[in-house]
């Protein structure tokens, strides 16, 4: 799998299942991003974003049955996996890098 | 608990997601819309979950597409990429196919073979269109290349061959044409290295060969100069079959030389082959332009190519703009008009494409029969296998993936079916092939080709989706639990499937019907050229032609003619010869010379129209040899000269033409009206024959004597009990006596060529025919069929009847009445049908109308006997029920 920056909404999913706890199905990480960000989120892209994640590696899912009062056929449950981890620290220590050596740092 | 969201929402995501996510992303949905509906109602949930539902599967649906599934890696390891798992899946519903076909063995023998007659008849007739109709001509730009006819609007001629004179002037006087060439066929003796034989020789302009765009395939063909007055005529180049039959493909025959009549012709190339005009003939020699050039005898056939971006209107326009000039400007040409016709009639004459295109339609009738008896075999097994698909259904799998099994097994079916009816197709080809009646340009070359293996495939693919999808669509899906209980015993519920197989059955015999009719139709009118009234006697009569060379100067003349009279003088001295005469051309040709009369001074007796008679130099004893009457006069001796002054037999109805209720003997008849004129004076009046073709009227005829004249060849008529075999070497040694170089050859009965005459037409009836007999067999299998499975299905009903009393025979008519209901039906759709569709066969009838009631009659009546008998069988079998075993199993 070549190596690829992470895209923006991509790191957002990748952010909100870190909060989760490091792992979560579609709903709750739909449901993450939108109260955090404020914005309607598409159900479809996160969909299609946790699963192209788990194809490069930075997730990995597995299925489980369905809670009592649940319904459905189970949820596929998203983990973030070592690389995803470190994908996300990259990408963390490269912004605050941009952002110690911007003159706006004290923007905030 | 969690509320269900919109459930048609949910149904029409099912349609465009991806298979192997599906579930995944309906899970998901659901959740967020169940927060929804406890934070802000069902109002608001609801639009949003319709609003998501689509969204998501269109982006789910682009996702699949652009960057490949969207399953997780581990699922994926158990399922594979989705479009393998598709073809395994697709492979695994063709085994399931086989395996039910392998099953009821019986079945599927009657519905591959069901499938395989009507497939492989409608490839057969695929392969014969295909070669005879769809291959292009094999000259570039086809499109542009046109036939030039010299018309007679006023004397109701639009499609005559040009004079010399018009010809020529038509060459330097048009402006839309590329090239314009003509031919003229001879028949000429060429001595090989064995016997001499007789061949083929036409003479072409230059432009001819141009026209046609054709490219020699060693040397060349003629330039420009060679058809000039005073050009040397003796150039040779050969046809691809005669190349091929005399030199072995020889290339290195070019610039030698070979021997026609005696002289030496040089071979400057060799024709590629090409149907027509390049096939016809065996050598091509160069038409010089003659010095005197008349204008009264139309004999050119004449083809051109157009300018290139000159349109057919446009060279209509210019062509016409020459005739009316010719016409003003030539007594000779008075009235002249001039025709441009496609080249679509080299392809095929107009009669044998509409034979064909009624034997298109025909075999599309037939496919269609073998399609609804399949479809009303696979909807009674459907019924009897309900409790199968019920169990499929209570077993969770989707409706469709119920009519996708039903589908691979008529698949399977119909698979076989091209298989088996392709295999028939190579057979009936080959016969087809060895049936060739002459006449039918390509008939020799068809096979079952890629096309052809295409189109079956089509076909079948067609068929076996129609007719599996009935049953299919028809499967008890939506009341599973009352199928189950019942299975195979439910009769009210399969009512309607009853009904519509009733359907089904009625037009399988209306389909069959119009192709009875219409075999019906061709048979009899086959039936009636053959006893049409000839006028003139086949039986133990022979023709052979005689290559007597052409004989250029006087001398050679007197000294050829004298052979021809020592010849015939010792044939009818031979005792086993009754008679024997020589004609110029044979008889059934389809066509032949012919010329305008009328009667010498009085230009009306015949109104403003100029009869048109074709005319034939024959020796004495011809019309005796032929069995016609000599009516009044006599016959011609050998002081009757052929040449001014002009003695002449004509046939009764010339006679009685010109002069009703008087005697024509001693009366001044003219001759070739409104081409140059000449009179003539008849000396004898003979019976009528139909001299150009059984389907035309007797023919007005003018003969005239040999005498004084040679005939190139000849064609020798023997009235004699001996038969071929022993005749034509007695007729070679007669010959050789008296000049051992002169050839005998195309010996054949009279009624051979009255056979050869009606062959196209015995053809496209026995192909007719045989298609209406294989539609009738599948008619009344499907009848039969249909009726036995209901008399299965009301076993125990008839079995009560009896019991309770009903007599055998009210149960027989209860049965029939049933069985023939359909019957009767597709009867009157039937014949309403053909009456119908009959009128587009009028041209191919002789002596009948399309709307002929007896042939309808007798097919109604040949239809409604068979299925009476095709009912009576099941419905007997009804009376044989065995009471007590049938109540007992209730």
């Amino acid at each position: 799998m070549p190596q690829r920056a992470l895209g923006e909404f991509e790191h957002y999913v990748l952010l909100a299942l870190l909060s989760l706890g490091g792992r979560g199905h579609g709903a709750p990480v739909v449901e993450a991003l939108q109260s955090t960000t404020g914005r309607a989120v598409s159900p479809a892209a996160v969909f299609i974003a946790l699963r192209r994640l788990e194809q490069r590696g930075l997730t990995r899912s597995s299925k489980r049955d369905p809670r009592p009062g649940e319904g459905g056929r189970g949820r596929r449950v998203f983990q973030l996996t070592p690389v995803g981890m470190a994908k996300l620290r990259d990408a963390r220590r490269t912004l605050e890098r941009l952002w110690s050596s911007s003159p706006a740092s004290d923007l905030t | 608990m969690s509320a269900q969201p919109p459930r048609l929402a949910t149904r029409l995501f099912g349609v465009f997601v991806p298979s192997d996510v599906r579930e995944e992303a309906l899970d998901d949905l659901a959740d967020l819309y169940n927060a929804r509906l406890t934070s802000m109602g069902r109002a608001a949930a609801d639009p949003w979950y319709w609003r998501q539902s689509l969204g998501f599967a269109v982006r789910l649906r682009f996702a699949h597409t652009f960057g490949g599934s969207l399953a997780s890696p581990t699922q994926r390891c158990t399922s594979g990429p989705p479009r393998e798992k598709t073809m395994r899946l697709l492979l695994a519903d063709l085994r399931h196919g086989a395996r039910s076909a392998l099953r009821s063995r019986g079945f599927a023998a009657i519905a591959v073979l069901t499938l395989a007659l009507g497939i492989g008849a409608s490839a057969s007739i695929f392969s014969v269109v295909r070669s005879v109709l769809l291959r292009p001509l094999p000259f570039p730009e086809p499109e542009r290349l046109v036939d030039v006819f010299e018309t007679r609007p006023e004397r109701n001629m639009f499609e005559i061959s040009f004079t010399y004179a018009n010809f020529y002037d038509v060459l330097e006087m048009n402006r839309s044409f590329q090239s314009l060439g003509t031919i003229r066929w001879r028949s000429m003796t060429f001595l090989g290295d064995k016997e001499p034989t007789r061949i083929s020789v036409a003479a072409t302009t230059v432009g001819f060969f141009r026209a046609l765009g054709v490219a020699p395939v060693v040397g060349r063909v003629f330039t420009d100069g060679e058809d000039k007055p005073g050009a040397d005529p003796r150039l040779a180049v050969l046809s691809h079959a005669f190349w091929t039959s005399r030199f072995g493909q020889d290339r290195a025959i070019v610039g030698r030389s070979i021997t026609l009549e005696g002289e030496a012709y040089r071979v400057i190339g060799v024709l590629p082959p090409g149907r027509p005009w390049l096939d016809a003939g065996d050598i091509f020699t160069p038409f010089i332009r003659p010095s005197q050039l008349d204008r009264t005898s139309w004999e050119l056939p004449v083809i051109g190519r157009l300018a290139p971006g000159v349109t057919l209107e446009a060279a209509r326009a210019d062509i016409q703009r020459i005739a009316t000039r010719l016409s003003e400007q030539y007594p000779d040409a008075k009235g002249m008009g001039i025709r441009l016709g496609t080249s679509d009639s080299w392809v095929a004459s107009d009669s044998l494409r509409r034979a064909l295109w009624v034997l298109v339609g025909a075999v599309g009738f037939l496919v269609l029969i073998s399609c609804v008896n399949l479809a009303n075999m696979l909807l009674a097994r459907s019924t009897t296998r309900a409790r199968e698909h019920a169990l499929r259904a209570a077993l969770g799998a989707p409706r469709a993936r119920v009519v996708q099994l039903a589908l691979a097994e008529s698949l399977v079916l119909g698979l076989l079916g091209a298989a088996v009816g392709l295999a028939l197709s190579f057979g009936v080809v080959r016969v087809l092939r060895s049936l060739n009646p002459g006449g039918i340009p390509n008939l020799a070359e068809t096979q079952v080709d890629g096309w052809v293996l295409l189109v079956t495939l089509g076909v079948a693919l067609l068929t076996s989706v129609a007719t599996g999808l009935v049953p299919a669509l028809r499967a008890p899906y939506h009341d599973v639990v009352s199928a189950l209980r019942e299975g195979e015993r439910s009769v009210a519920g399969h009512h309607r499937a009853g009904r519509l197989r009733h359907a089904l059955v009625a037009v399988e015999v209306a389909l069959s019907i119009v192709l009875l009719v219409g075999a019906g139709l061709l048979v009899r009118s086959f039936g009636r050229v053959l006893g049409v009234d000839r006028g003139f006697a086949t039986e133990n009569r022979v023709m052979v032609s005689i290559g007597f060379t052409a004989a250029p100067s006087d001398s050679q003349q007197a000294r050829a003619a004298q052979l021809l009279a020592d010849f015939l003088s010792r044939l009818r001295s031979t005792p086993q010869i009754t008679s024997a005469a020589v004609v110029h051309i044979r008889p059934l040709q389809g066509a032949g010379t012919g010329m305008g009369f009328g009667a010498a001074g009085r230009p009306d007796a015949t109104g403003k129209e100029i009869p048109w008679a074709g005319w034939r130099i024959v020796s004495n004893d011809y019309f005796k040899t032929l069995g016609l009457p000599l009516i009044a006069g006599r016959d011609f001796n050998e002081r009757d000269r052929l040449g001014e002054p002009w003695k002449v037999i004509v046939s009764k109805r010339v006679a009685e033409l010109l002069w009703p209720g008087n005697d024509a003997i001693g009366r001044r008849l003219v001759l070739w009206k409104g081409q140059g004129e000449s009179q003539g004076e008849v000396i004898g009046v003979v019976g009528d024959m139909r001299d150009w073709d059984l389907t035309d009227d007797a023919t007005y005829s003018v003969y005239f004597p040999v005498y004084g004249s040679t005939l190139s060849p000849a064609n020798l008529v023997v009235h004699t009990g001996l038969s071929m075999a022993t005749l034509v070497p007695m007729l070679r040694s007669v010959l050789a006596e008296l000049d051992p170089t002169v050839p005998v050859f195309g010996a054949t009965t009279l009624d051979e060529i009255v056979g050869d005459s009606v062959a196209a037409r015995r053809f496209t009836m026995l192909l007719l025919a045989a298609l209406a007999v294989i539609a009738l067999v599948l008619a009344l299998a499907g009848i039969y069929g249909v009726l036995s499975y209901v008399v299965s299905r009301r076993r125990s009903e008839m079995g009560l009847r009896i019991a309770l009393g009903a007599s055998g025979r009210s149960v027989l008519r209860l049965v029939m009445l049933q069985g023939m209901r359909p019957v009767v039906m597709g009867l009157v759709v039937g014949i309403a049908g053909a009456l119908a569709l009959s009128r587009f066969m009028t041209s191919l009838l002789f002596g009948l109308t399309p709307a002929d009631w007896p042939t309808y009659a007798a097919v109604a009546a040949l239809l409604a006997g068979a299925a009476v008998l095709a009912c009576y069988v099941p419905a007997r079998d009804a009376l044989r029920v065995d009471v007590t075993a049938t109540l007992r199993d209730e």
